[in-house]
């Protein structure tokens, strides 16, 4: 049972947002202070030049840093809660979909094809380049194992998982064999990709997935009580004044937006948006008007955390961030499929 | 009544087809304010597809429907939901939604693009729980319910977007009886003291009989016959349409007509006397 109240109202909205905003800051200020070395915030706040070491590390490595992973951790949370609504399916998310190899491969190849080419472009315009690669890839696998999995214009759930995770298996074999063509140093980069990694990026870097994910889950998040009313079946919703089609392909490009823009920055990362939504929910109950703009602050503030513990839990060297999410998410898969799969299967 | 009464709901020459297969065929049928109007046929004979074409999850392929003296199609789908209600045979919603927040869906047409339900549709919402009896299952999860509570939950939901006309495909099918009695207690009600317009399927002619003011009897997408379930449920109509023998008779205690299933010995042995007649 959700706790606070058995449906949702605008003091609960309000509360709740408001709560997990100011988690999201806490979190933000004291991340920023951890890491292979501790930075002193007071300090670098009061001397603010290129003399101070604190200032230093926080402006050139931890903030940027810390900005993406909490820009990256609220787009797969809302990504993960959107294709849950769309798809009827408690499990799914980009990565267990498949989505995020889809995209990942596209991007790497364009990233291959076009490396000396895309060396010529700068900031703004190389990301969107990679991105809109992963864009393409992430929007193509999404068509594919949706079609894949409708059958007589129902959505099989055990299909759609076995499709995504077969998928997925496909893109990473691709990608190594795509890994085994190139040379060293490509290849290094392209390892990135495949365990995931919030590693020091610019700040035009930051701020142009900042960008797209804003238009992404933005969007997603306007069209929350349709996603209520779907939950209903598409038939009810549309008797209900949704115009399903529309949503359908709306939540596609969308999704595949947050996706291909964090992938191309990011690698894959598993398991958020599958278990960001699934806690909230529990904690807040199903209304999507509350459970998508949540889902971003908790997205944010558990990438932010599983990203602090990768880089200092072996410090000075770094674990991939997606090693961590997938510890977490690994089990906590197989405990939802063991709860949640008998009634998603039973249908 | 007859057919040329101007009605709430007008059907005219109404056709559908899924690819080459005719589900539909030059249907036509008027439903005046208030009146509970039966959907009767045997499985595959069109009665579904009627429904999803009157709340426009499918589009004609020919023929017209108006509804309050306006062509269907130029209502927008919001316009539509707080016009026409539909109940389906079964709902399954896996997401852990309170048995109160699924009743407030139904106010989601009444609702802005970021509205949140405001203290009348809370109202409306408590009311319509109250005359579905699901008022102490506000707090529950959806997914915890019996199918008899969860399909009253989905009815109340109906009812929340408080439309002029009530759409049922056979909304009873997995209830018990006392259940089913009650959904129908219900309707019929609400027709007659609120002016409620149902168009409903049923699969149980003697439901049918019980409660609807006027029945139309489909056989492979067109309309067999129509008029009172008098009218309409007579051995010949049921043994044209349904292709079986059935026992007809007046129940003294409600004065209508009801319907019992013959098994193959009697319908042998009635075959036998009819030959030794004949």
């Amino acid at each position: 049972m959700p706790v606070l109240m058995p449906h949702l109202t605008k003091r609960k909205w309000l509360l709740v947002n408001c709560l997990l905003l100011l988690g999201l800051v806490g979190s933000i200020i004291i991340c920023t202070s951890l890491g292979a070395v501790p930075v002193s915030l007071v300090h670098a706040w009061h001397a603010p030049s290129v003399d101070n070491p604190d200032y230093v590390i926080l402006v050139r490595t931890r903030l940027p840093r810390v900005l993406l992973a909490t820009i990256v951790g609220g787009a797969l949370g809302v990504a993960g809660a959107a294709l849950q609504a769309l798809l009827h399916n408690p499990l799914a998310c980009p990565h267990i979909l498949g989505v995020s190899g889809g995209a990942s491969l596209c991007g790497i190849i364009v990233l291959i094809f076009t490396g000396t080419a895309a060396a010529s472009l700068t900031g703004f315009l190389r990301i969107s380049l990679v991105s809109l690669a992963a864009f393409l890839g992430a929007v193509s696998t999404t068509l594919l194992i949706y079609r894949t999995a409708l059958n007589h214009g129902r959505l099989q759930p055990y299909t759609l998982l076995l499709t995504g995770v077969v998928f997925n298996a496909f893109c990473g074999a691709l990608i190594m064999l795509v890994n085994s063509l190139v040379d060293f140093y490509q290849s290094h980069s392209i390892l990135f990709w495949l365990m995931g990694s919030l590693a020091a990026q610019d700040y035009v870097t930051v701020s142009a997935i900042g960008f797209y994910v804003l238009i992404g889950a933005g969007w997603l998040i306007t069209q929350s009580r349709k996603f209520n009313l779907l939950s209903l079946g598409e038939e009810s919703a549309a008797q209900l004044g949704v115009d399903v089609e529309t949503l359908r392909r709306g939540t596609f490009l969308a999704s595949s937006l947050l996706v291909g823009a964090i992938v191309s920055v990011s690698g894959m990362i598993g398991f958020v948006g599958l278990i960001v939504p699934h806690l909230l929910r529990l904690l807040f109950g199903a209304d999507h008007r509350l459970l998508l703009p949540a889902s971003a602050w908790g997205g944010a503030i558990f990438l932010l955390w599983a990203d602090t513990l990768a880089r200092t839990v072996v410090s000075p060297t770094e674990l991939p961030v997606g090693v961590v999410t997938a510890m977490c998410g690994g089990p906590f898969f197989l405990y939802l499929l063991k709860k949640e799969g008998r009634k998603a299967f039973s249908r | 009544m007859n057919d040329s009464d101007l009605g709430l709901l007008e059907v005219d020459q109404l056709s559908f087809a899924y690819g080459v297969i005719e589900a539909v065929k030059d249907l036509s049928f008027s439903v005046s304010r208030g009146e509970v109007f039966g959907l009767l046929g045997p499985n595959g004979s069109g009665k579904s597809t009627v429904v999803r074409l009157l709340s426009r999850v499918l589009t004609p392929h020919g023929g017209r429907v108006s509804f309050a003296g306006r062509d269907l199609g130029t209502y927008s789908r919001e316009e539509l939901a707080r016009q026409i209600a539909v109940v389906p045979q079964e709902t399954a919603i896996e997401l852990p939604f309170s048995v109160l927040e699924v009743v407030l869906m139904g106010r989601s047409p009444h609702l802005g693009r970021f509205g949140f339900e405001r203290a009348e549709d809370l109202a409306v919402a408590h009311r319509v729980m109250e005359q579905t009896g699901v008022s102490e299952l506000a707090t529950r999860e959806i997914h915890e319910l019996s199918g008899g509570e969860r399909q009253r939950v989905i009815l109340a939901r109906a009812l929340a977007q408080q439309p002029r006309m009530l759409l049922l495909d056979e909304p009873t099918a997995f209830l018990d009886i006392k259940h089913q009695v009650e959904v129908y207690d219900l309707i019929k009600a609400l027709s007659r003291q609120n002016g409620l317009t149902v168009v409903a399927i049923l699969h149980d002619l003697n439901l049918a009989a019980l409660y609807c003011d006027r029945l139309a009897l489909l056989k492979s997408g067109h309309r067999f016959c129509l008029g009172t379930p008098e009218q309409v449920l007579t051995y010949t109509n049921i043994k044209a349409v349904y292709e079986t023998e059935v026992y007809i008779g007046l129940n003294d205690l409600t004065g209508k007509v009801h319907i019992l299933p013959l098994d193959a010995a009697t319908r042998q042995r009635l075959e036998a006397e009819r030959q030794d007649r004949g």
